[in-house]
C-alpha cells in the first residue's frame, strides 16, 4: 500500500467513522443534515472536475509544446499527441477521465517521465500534511491565545499591537514574508534552513514509511532525522501560520470581550476568581465555538497558502506540484491535486459543521 | 513576568535551533549539488533532457564523450572506430575493462541494446535516433556495428548522446521504456543507488570503475532540487548545498559573486538567445524587412545595460569555439545602423506618417527575470527610427512556446542549447527547410539545404569548415533568425568545502573530478 493510500484511507476512516458516529447518536435533523450534505458532495465534485478539465483545456497550450520546446520536430510532436490521447475529442477524453476517477484511477502525468499521479500525489501529499498541520496548530494556538489577551488588556498598548498584527499578517504576501524570514534567520542569523524537507545527508538515512517524515524519523527511532525535519519545519510553518494568525486573533478577541460582559462572568468576578481564570478558562471555552467553524472554513485558505508556501521554500508538497504542472499544461497532474484538495475540503467542511452541532447544544439542523 | 517569559521564549528558539543546526554535519567527502532541474527520464532510451543526460554521464559513459572541461569530441568506450567508403557504416572498437558496479563486464551488445531499444520504442529521443541511424548491431563482444540512413560527417559527435551509452540486456525491459528504474546503473564512475525526483538523487562510487579516483573526490554525491534559482542562491549562501549548478541566472551570480567565501565558475558554455522572425506570416516573410532589424539591434547595449557584461553578444547561431564559427551579423550589419534600416524601410513603403508595426513576444521568466530588460532596450533600439512602432507582449512558457512554434507569432524570442557538439546543431534546426516550420522560423531554402546537408556528409574538416562559412553568409544575408546574445553558465563552489570542480562549454560536469577539502 502506498503511503498516500495509507494516510487517506486512514484519514477517511476516521471521518467517516466520526460521522457515521454522529448520524446514529444525532437528532433526526442531524441526521438528515449529514445525508444531504453527503449526497450534495458528489455533484460538487463532479462539477468541479468537469470545470477543471474544460479549464485546463481551454487554455491556450499543451503539455507536449511545455515538454518538447521548439526543439521537437512536428513529427515527433503529433506521435507524442497521439500517444496521450491529446488527439482525441475532447468529449472522449472526458468521459476517459470520468471512468477513471470513478475507478480511483487518476491516470498518469503527461509529462516528466508519465508516473501514475497516485504515485506522484504520494510523495507530495504527505509533504503538505506535514507543513500544514503544524501551521494551523500555530495559527490557533497563537491566534486564540492572543485575542484573548487583547480581549483581556482592551484599549490597552498589547491589544493595539496585537490587532495591528492581525491586520499586518493576513494582509502580507506570504512570499514575501518567507523571503524576509529566509533572509533575517536563514542568511543573516544561520539559526535555520532556507529550503527543503529534511538536511541532505540526514534524508538517506531516513526509511520512509508514510512519507510524513516528523512521523517516520519517530518510527524509525532516528532522531538526527527528527531533529533535521523539525529544523526544516520551523521557517515555512511559522510563515504560513502567521499568515493565518490574523483571523483567528481577531475573532477570538470579539468573542472573548462579548463573553466578558455576560452575567456569569461579573457574577465570577464578584465572587472574587481572579481574571486571568475568567479570561482564559471561562470567557474563552465559550468564545471557541465560533472559532471551530473558522477552522474549517480557513482549511480552503490553507491550502492555498501552502501553495505559495511551498513555492517559496522549494517544499516539495502539493501545492510546488500544482503550481510546476500548470505551467506544464500537465492536465491530469492538475485535476488530480485539484480533486484531492477538493475533497479534503468538503471533508472537513462537513466534520466542521457535526463537530458545530456537538459541542454546542443550541444549534440545531 | 511577560518580559521574562519574552525572553525565556526568546532563549529556548535559539537553544534549540542550535541543538538542531548541530544535528547532521555534512560528511567530508560528501558533495551537495544544487539544481533546479527536475529529472524526466532514466532511461537511456528515452531521456532527452541536459539533465538527464549529466546523470547518465556521470553513472556511464558513450562511444564518445568530451574532454573534461572541454567541448572536445574523444574516443570514449570506443577506442577508435572505421568508417566505410561511402560514410554510411561506423565500425566502432570498443575497449577493455569497462565494468559495471555487480562486476560485468561491458559487451558491445550492451550498446547495441540502448540504441535499438530507442528506436523501436517511441520515446523522447526516438525521433533523433531515426533520423541518423538505420541498424546497430554487436558483431563481436566487442566491435559495433552503425549504419546509418545518410553520411554523417559529425556522426562521433553525435556518439556522445546517451541512446549510445551501454544498458546490459535484462536491465530494462525490451518492449517498454523504464523511465524511473530503482537505481541507475553503468559503466561510468557513479550509480545511482536512490533517488526521489522531487527532492533529491544520491549517487555512490562504482566499485568497478575502469580508472582510480583521485583521493579528493567526493565519494557520495548528492544532487538536491530547487524550485527556482533564487532558493537555490540562498542555499549556498547558507551553508546548504556546495555547489550551486544549473540553473543560476546572471542575477543569482552577480550577486553571489559579491559573497565571501564562494568561488563562480564560468563554464566557457551556455544557451545562446536569438530573435525568432516567422518567415510564414507578414511583415517577416519579407527579407527586407528582417534585414531592417538586423541593422537596429544592438547586442553590445544589451550586454551593457542589461547584465553589465555577464552575458556576450552573439553574431553567429554558432558560437566561438566552434568548427567555421564566425561573427557575419556583425560585418554584414555593423549595427545599429539606423540609416540604413530606415532605407529598406522607406524601400518598402514604409514612413513616420506609415510605420512598420507589430508585436514581439517573449516569455516573462522562462530565460530569467531580465527578459524584460533586454526586450525594453530592444524596444528603444527598434523605435529608434520613427519608421518602426514596437509593441511588446509577454506569454507564459506553456502558452507562448506552443503559438511560438506554431507560427503563431510574427517574431519572437528563442533560446538554445546543444544536443551534439557540432556546428550542425546550431544551424540544421533553424534553416534546414524540413526542420524549420518547428522551430516558428519557416525558412526554405534550396541553396541553404545543399549548404547543410553536403556539411552533413562531408568527413573533410577542411570543406565542412567552407560549407559552414558559406551557410552563415546566407543566414545572415536572410536572416533566418537573429542571434542575441550568449548566456554563459556559471557553477558557484564554496570555498569551505570545496577547492575546485570542472566544467567545460558543453556543460558535462563530471563528479568525479571534484576535489574536496
Amino acid at each position: 500500500m502506498s503511503p498516500l493510500a495509507g494516510i487517506c484511507i486512514g484519514s477517511l476512516a476516521i471521518a467517516f467513522g466520526f460521522i457515521i458516529y454522529a448520524f446514529l447518536r444525532g437528532s433526526p435533523g442531524l441526521r438528515s443534515y449529514i445525508v444531504t450534505r453527503v449526497l450534495l458532495t458528489l455533484p460538487m465534485v463532479f462539477i468541479l472536475v468537469t470545470v477543471i478539465f474544460v479549464v485546463m483545456r481551454v487554455i491556450p497550450g499543451d503539455p507536449v509544446s511545455s515538454q518538447l520546446g521548439p526543439r521537437g520536430s512536428i513529427e515527433a510532436r503529433e506521435r507524442m499527441r497521439e500517444q496521450l490521447g491529446l488527439n482525441d475529442p475532447i468529449i472522449v477524453q472526458y468521459f476517459n477521465y470520468l471512468g477513471k476517477v470513478v475507478r480511483l484511477d487518476l491516470g498518469e502525468a503527461l509529462i516528466f517521465g508519465h508516473r501514475p499521479i497516485i504515485d506522484e500525489l504520494s510523495e507530495r501529499l504527505p509533504a503538505t500534511i506535514e507543513l500544514t498541520l503544524p501551521a494551523m496548530v500555530f495559527a490557533v494556538g497563537f491566534g486564540v491565545l492572543s485575542g484573548a489577551l487583547a480581549a483581556k488588556n482592551r484599549k490597552k498598548a498589547s491589544d493595539y499591537g496585537l490587532r495591528l498584527f492581525s491586520i499586518a499578517s493576513y494582509s502580507i504576501p506570504i512570499f514575501w514574508l518567507g523571503l524576509v524570514l529566509q533572509v533575517i534567520f536563514g542568511i543573516n542569523l544561520g539559526a535555520f534552513p532556507i529550503a527543503g524537507r529534511i538536511d541532505s545527508i540526514t534524508n538517506i538515512g531516513l526509511e520512509r514509511i508514510t512519507n510524513v517524515l516528523v512521523i517516520d524519523s519517530i518510527i524509525t527511532g532516528n532522531w538526527a532525522a527528527l531533529g533535521s525535519v523539525l529544523h526544516h519545519l520551523i521557517l515555512p510553518s511559522l510563515t504560513l501560520g502567521i499568515v493565518l494568525t490574523g483571523v483567528f486573533v481577531r475573532l477570538s478577541r470579539i468573542n472573548v470581550i462579548e463573553s466578558l460582559v455576560q452575567d456569569y462572568i461579573i457574577a465570577g468576578r464578584a465572587r472574587g476568581i481572579r481574571e486571568r481564570i475568567l479570561v482564559y478558562k471561562h470567557a474563552l471555552s465559550n468564545a471557541l465555538i465560533p472559532i471551530v467553524t473558522l477552522i474549517g472554513l480557513q482549511f480552503s485558505v490553507l491550502l492555498a497558502g501552502a501553495v505559495l508556501t511551498e513555492t517559496t521554500f522549494s517544499w516539495p508538497g502539493m501545492g510546488l506540484y500544482l503550481v510546476e504542472r500548470i505551467g506544464q499544461r500537465d492536465y491530469t497532474a492538475v485535476q488530480g491535486v485539484i480533486l484531492v484538495f477538493a475533497l479534503s475540503v468538503s471533508v472537513i467542511s462537513l466534520l466542521t459543521d457535526i463537530i458545530y452541532a456537538f459541542i454546542d447544544p443550541r444549534v440545531r439542523y | 513576568m511577560k518580559r521574562r517569559l519574552l525572553y525565556a521564549l526568546l532563549g529556548l528558539m535559539v537553544i534549540s535551533s542550535m541543538a538542531l543546526a548541530s544535528c547532521g554535519p555534512p560528511e567530508p567527502k560528501t558533495v551537495i549539488i544544487g539544481a533546479t532541474d527536475e529529472i524526466s527520464s532514466l532511461d537511456y532510451s528515452d531521456a532527452y533532457s541536459t539533465h538527464d543526460w549529466e546523470l547518465m554521464r556521470n553513472c556511464n559513459r558513450a562511444l564518445t564523450e568530451y574532454t573534461p572541461g572541454t567541448a572536445e569530441i574523444v574516443p570514449g568506450l570506443a577506442e577508435s572506430w572505421d568508417v566505410s567508403d561511402d560514410g554510411l557504416t561506423y565500425t566502432f572498437h570498443l575497449g577493455s575493462g569497462w565494468m559495471y558496479p555487480d562486476g560485468t563486464e561491458l559487451k558491445a551488445a550492451d550498446i547495441a541494446n540502448t540504441i535499438n531499444r530507442a528506436m523501436e520504442l517511441e520515446g523522447d529521443i526516438h525521433g533523433v535516433v531515426v533520423a541518423y541511424v538505420e541498424t546497430a548491431v554487436a558483431t563481436d563482444d566487442s566491435t559495433l556495428v552503425i549504419t546509418l540512413d545518410n553520411p554523417r560527417g559529425d556522426f562521433p559527435e553525435i556518439a556522445s548522446m546517451a541512446p549510445f551509452m551501454p544498458t546490459p540486456e535484462g536491465s530494462y525491459p525490451a518492449d517498454e521504456l523504464n523511465r524511473f528504474p530503482d537505481t541507475l546503473v553503468g559503466v561510468g564512475p557513479w550509480q545511482i543507488t536512490s533517488y526521489d525526483p522531487a527532492e533529491q538523487v544520491v549517487m555512490e562510487r562504482n566499485p568497478n570503475y575502469k580508472f582510480d579516483f583521485d583521493r579528493r573526490a567526493p565519494t557520495t554525491v548528492i544532487i538536491r532540487y530547487f524550485e527556482d534559482a533564487t532558493q537555490m542562491a540562498l542555499a549556498i549562501e547558507n551553508g546548504e548545498i556546495d555547489i550551486a549548478w544549473r540553473i543560476l541566472g546572471p542575477p543569482e551570480v552577480q550577486r553571489l559573486g559579491e559573497v565571501d567565501g564562494l568561488t563562480s565558475v564560468n563554464t566557457g558554455g551556455g544557451g545562446i538567445r536569438y530573435l525568432v522572425p516567422n518567415h510564414a506570416m507578414e511583415p517577416f516573410s519579407n527579407k527586407n524587412l528582417r534585414q531592417a532589424i538586423a541593422y537596429l539591434v544592438d547586442r553590445d547595449e544589451i550586454v551593457d545595460r542589461v547584465m553589465s557584461g555577464t552575458i556576450d553578444p552573439l553574431y553567429s547561431m554558432v558560437p566561438p569555439g566552434f568548427l567555421a564559427a564566425n561573427e557575419t551579423f556583425l560585418t554584414m550589419y555593423n549595427a545599429p545602423d539606423v540609416a540604413a534600416a530606415e532605407a529598406l524601410l522607406e524601400a518598402e513603403g514604409y514612413s513616420a506618417d506609415n510605420p512598420l508595426t507589430f508585436d514581439m513576444w517573449y516569455p516573462p521568466e522562462h530565460y530569467g527575470t531580465h527578459a524584460a530588460q533586454v526586450f525594453q532596450v530592444l524596444e528603444e533600439q527598434l523605435e529608434a527610427t520613427p519608421l518602426i512602432e514596437v509593441t511588446l507582449q509577454v506569454q507564459e512558457w506553456g502558452t507562448y512556446v506552443h503559438a511560438l512554434t506554431d507560427g503563431e507569432y510574427p517574431i519572437g524570442y528563442l533560446g538554445w542549447f546543444f544536443d551534439y557538439p557540432d556546428t550542425s546543431n546550431y544551424l540544421d534546426p533553424f534553416a534546414e527547410s524540413s526542420a524549420s516550420p518547428s522551430m516558428g522560423v519557416s525558412y526554405a531554402n534550396p541553396v541553404m539545404d545543399d549548404y547543410l546537408h553536403s556539411a552533413g556528409a562531408e568527413t573533410d574538416p577542411a570543406i565542412r569548415e567552407t560549407l559552414y562559412t558559406d551557410a552563415q553568409d546566407l543566414y545572415a544575408t536572410d536572416v533566418v533568425t537573429i542571434p542575441l546574445t550568449i548566456e554563459p553558465e556559471y557553477a558557484v563552489f564554496r570555498e569551505a568545502t570545496v577547492r575546485s570542480i570542472t566544467i567545460g562549454p558543453a556543460l558535462v560536469f563530471n563528479y568525479e573530478l571534484i576535489e574536496m577539502r
